[in-house]
């Protein structure tokens, strides 16, 4: 059993001489691993060439809208490349992103477990997720997709004349990947927590992926599902959704939204269980109200099911319906504030630090909480109609998604490299790419709430010219943003060979993962399963003080 | 709410449909009388003057209500000496009545009427001999009634009752005449219309089985009666996509519940056990 020992290293650290990347080398013993570390890593590699498909498409994007006139590519070819860049950023970026590389890799070592419950499973949904990217590859190579990200027909039933059938199956597949992901983390996190990791001692990142998985399981099916219906009618000409035939168009809408907008929080409550580790690691300070946090992010999961119908206030639904869903969208406004409330509670009288993960927290934090104020002024069924389909849609959702889940990965990723790699990145060079990426992304989607505002339609490759200066400062920002991206395969890579030693746990942090060697070997505790007696936030320096206050 | 939607959409699509129809035919009507509109107005759930006598094909006379026997009504309005689309309503039903499961007479009754006063009910008796010569099981004769009519207003209370529309040309001696069948519940409601000259076994089973209020039909039926729903516009069953949607999610939350509570029942129960043999908890 080990020992929970609180000291940080005072010797030089020293890299493990075997650890659970180089107990086999051979190209199979990584492809065919089942080994959680390793299908990470192949995850980490696999999600970072498709994000940077998806922000070349991105870029291309903000070139095209440099100029009112569409003069760098045709309508045609703008429709494809933002929806290539939406299919391949949701589905095989955004969706995997935190829980199958970082859940993957540190879900089991905080749960004192050597593995999930199904190791064999969590190699198939790497396979499929492959297969699916594959696809998608293909879809790209044979002409490109313009339905858009959400496959509304009849446009992707009757007259998109792209790879419609392919890209479909892609993200089915992809679908199916996450399903499994899914279920192995519930069944991990019920059957193989260690001796003492009661309920409520379990990390809140661990919190947060169980409650993500539940999305999963329920929500994925349904998309999928409808998914091979607009197969179905394309190819066999079944009337489901194309009202010449007899089908219902705004029933997809229903069908794909009842997934889709779940699957938001899919993508977001991962990103809030990895900020609700580092902000307690780097305030030195214990959370703020567990307990909350913990249920926030039930409650998020189950009533974000109950929202799909704010995406369809102006296509023909009821308005009492839409009162409905209007209310419940404010609803789940409640659990997100509490956990930003919690975090900066948990800072208040922090020793705190600016080390890079802190700098993506804390950007973390402030653009969630814009990108989720402003999706209130959506849910409010009177304003939505002024904003539907505007760029005010669109900076909301990447405020969200970009500002939020992307920095969270980042942050995660930032946090967890030393345990996964054993060696430290420079520092310095770490924090500016962590500020050239927040202010980048501010210059590039604050001002298309302006845009969004002044009515600057969606899905345009020209626009009028008084929108031009916005959309220069946008794409002018949007470099600034790639520059803070691009910087990081370098440092890290570099940092793989030269980087310093990390050592068990560089940051002086509490949960079980920091108590095993960096990298861990690959059964993860090598003195046997850890017996846990205390919780994964017991940070001391003025607890009781900071406690006494915050509290009273 | 996909529903309540749906009716919000064909409501004013109707009433145009409506508004159209009066507007073309005042228009038929200032320029020729010929040929006269005929179709089936839907009325869905309207009441049948159950009390109208008409007299079956032994020459007796019969009261529409005596004839339910607690059962679904299958209703056909045509005319015995009809050259043309009579006959092929009567086939379909026939052909439809031979692949169904149910048993004509047991499960449900049919009425046939003839809405030609002229007609007599030695006509009726030849044609349902004819009839039930192919009908898998003879001696369900019973169960099928071919009616003739006294006067021309009792037909004529009965077909605007279901919206059944027909009218006599003088000039060929012939009825111009819509083409369909009824399905009536026992207390003489009309469920459910099919139209045209070919009823689909299955789209009968359902509407026998949802005019019988529950009577007849098999608990696969009320599962299958969930996927499959009435579409009033063309008359038929079709896979109602919401409806699987719903199954396979009951299906997935059963699934998680039962995963979910069966790792907490264990857990918890295995805690307790632990408590009882060992008093100092190891948490």
């Amino acid at each position: 059993m080990s020992s929970i020992t609180l000291t940080p290293d005072i010797a030089p650290a020293v890299m493990p001489k075997s650890h659970y990347a180089n107990v086999r080398t051979t190209v199979m013993s990584w492809l065919f691993t089942v080994d959680h570390k390793r299908i990470a890593i192949l995850y980490l590699i696999s999600i970072t060439v498709f994000f940077a498909v998806g922000g070349l498409f991105a870029s291309l994007i903000r070139i095209e809208l440099l100029t009112p006139k569409g003069d760098f590519m045709t309508g045609d070819t703008y429709n494809k490349v933002f929806t290539l860049h939406g299919v391949i950023m949701i589905f095989f970026f955004l969706i995997p992103s935190v829980p199958a590389t970082l859940g993957n890799f540190a879900l089991p070592i905080m749960i004192g477990a050597k593995d999930l419950a199904f190791p064999k499973i969590n190699l198939l949904s790497w396979w499929l997720y492959m297969l699916g990217g594959v696809l998608a590859v293909v879809v790209l190579l044979r002409g490109g997709l313009e339905t858009g990200w959400t496959f509304y027909p009849p446009y992707s039933t009757t007259f998109a004349t792209s790879q419609v059938t392919i890209a479909i199956l892609a993200a089915f597949l992809a679908g199916f990947s996450s399903i499994f992901t899914g279920l192995n983390f519930i069944v991990t996190v019920h059957k193989m927590r260690a001796p003492g990791m009661t309920w409520f001692r379990m990390p809140l990142f661990v919190w947060a992926h169980y409650a993500t998985s539940i999305i999963q399981i329920l929500g994925t099916p349904v998309v999928a599902i409808t998914l091979v219906l607009v197969a179905i009618e394309r190819v066999w000409g079944v009337g489901i959704f194309n009202p010449q035939i007899g089908g219902d168009p705004i029933l997809f809408q229903h069908l794909f939204w009842f997934y889709s907008h779940p699957a938001v929080y899919v993508m977001i409550l991962p990103g809030m269980g990895v900020v609700s580790e580092v902000i307690p690691c780097f305030s030195r300070k214990r959370i703020f109200g567990y307990e909350f946090i913990a249920f926030s992010s039930m409650a998020i999961a189950i009533i974000g099911f109950l929202v799909w119908g704010h995406h369809l206030y102006v296509s023909t639904q009821s308005t009492y319906a839409g009162m409905v869903f209007s209310l419940l969208t404010f609803l789940v406004a409640v659990p997100s504030a509490i956990k930003v409330f919690n975090w900066t509670a948990t800072m208040y009288k922090g020793e705190i630090t600016f080390e890079a993960p802190m700098i993506y927290a804390l950007g973390f934090i402030g653009l969630f909480l814009v990108g989720g104020l402003t999706g209130l002024v959506l849910a409010s069924m009177a304003n939505d109609i002024h904003f539907h389909d505007t760029y005010f849609v669109v900076a909301h959702f990447h405020y969200v998604m970009v500002g939020g889940m992307v920095m969270a990965y980042m942050c995660g990723l930032h946090f967890w490299w030393p345990k996964m790699t054993g060696r430290m990145y420079p520092g310095l060079l770490a924090t500016i790419a962590a500020i050239l990426v927040f202010v980048g992304f501010n210059f590039t989607f604050f001002p298309q709430f302006i845009l969004g505002f002044l009515g600057m339609p969606r899905r345009y490759h020209s626009y009028v010219e008084e929108f031009q200066i916005l959309n220069i400062m946008s794409t002018m920002g949007a470099s600034v943003l790639g520059l803070g991206y691009g910087m990081q395969p370098f440092y890290l890579l570099w940092s793989l060979f030269k980087g310093e030693p990390a050592g068990d746990n560089p940051w002086r942090a509490k949960g079980l993962e920091w108590q095993v060697p960096s990298p861990p070997p690959t059964f993860n505790f090598p003195d046997g399963r850890p017996v846990v007696i205390e919780d994964p936030y017991a940070y001391t320096i003025d607890v009781k003080e900071a406690d006494s206050v915050a509290q009273h | 709410m996909t529903r309540a939607r749906t009716i919000g959409t064909r409501l004013p699509t109707a009433l145009l449909l409506c508004a159209g129809v009066c507007v073309s035919s005042f228009a038929q009507v200032m320029t020729s009388p010929d040929p006269p509109k005929v179709q089936i107005l839907q009325r869905l759930d309207s009441q049948v003057p159950m009390d109208l006598v008409f007299v079956d094909e032994n020459g007796k006379d019969v009261k529409l209500a005596d004839l339910t026997n607690g059962k679904p009504i299958v209703l056909a309005l045509v005319y015995y000496e009809c050259p043309m689309l009579c006959g092929e309503i009567m086939l379909g039903m026939l052909k439809s009545f031979n692949e169904l499961e149910f048993t004509l007479g047991d499960e449900y009754q049919v009425v046939t009427v003839s809405f030609n006063p002229k007609e007599k009910p030695d006509l009726a008796t030849l044609k349902k001999k004819h009839m039930l010569e192919t009908y898998k099981k003879p001696e369900a004769a019973g169960g099928w009634h071919f009616l003739t009519t006294k006067d021309e207003q009792t037909v004529r209370a009965l077909a605007d009752s279901v919206g059944f529309q027909y009218s006599y040309l003088p000039s060929v001696d012939q009825y111009a005449h819509a083409s369909g069948i009824m399905v009536l519940t026992p207390e003489g409601r009309v469920s459910r219309y099919f139209y045209g000259i070919e009823y689909p076994a299955r789209d009968l089973r359902f509407g026998l089985i949802d005019a019988s209020n529950g009577k007849i039909g098999s608990l696969v039926d009320d599962v299958l009666m969930l996927c499959y729903q009435y579409d009033p516009a063309s008359g038929s069953y079709g896979f109602v996509v919401m409806s699987a949607i719903r199954i396979g999610g009951l299906l997935t939350v059963g699934f998680l519940v039962m995963l979910i509570g069966g790792f907490l029942f264990k857990e918890f129960r295995g805690k307790r056990r632990a408590k009882a043999v060992d008093p100092v908890p190891t948490h």
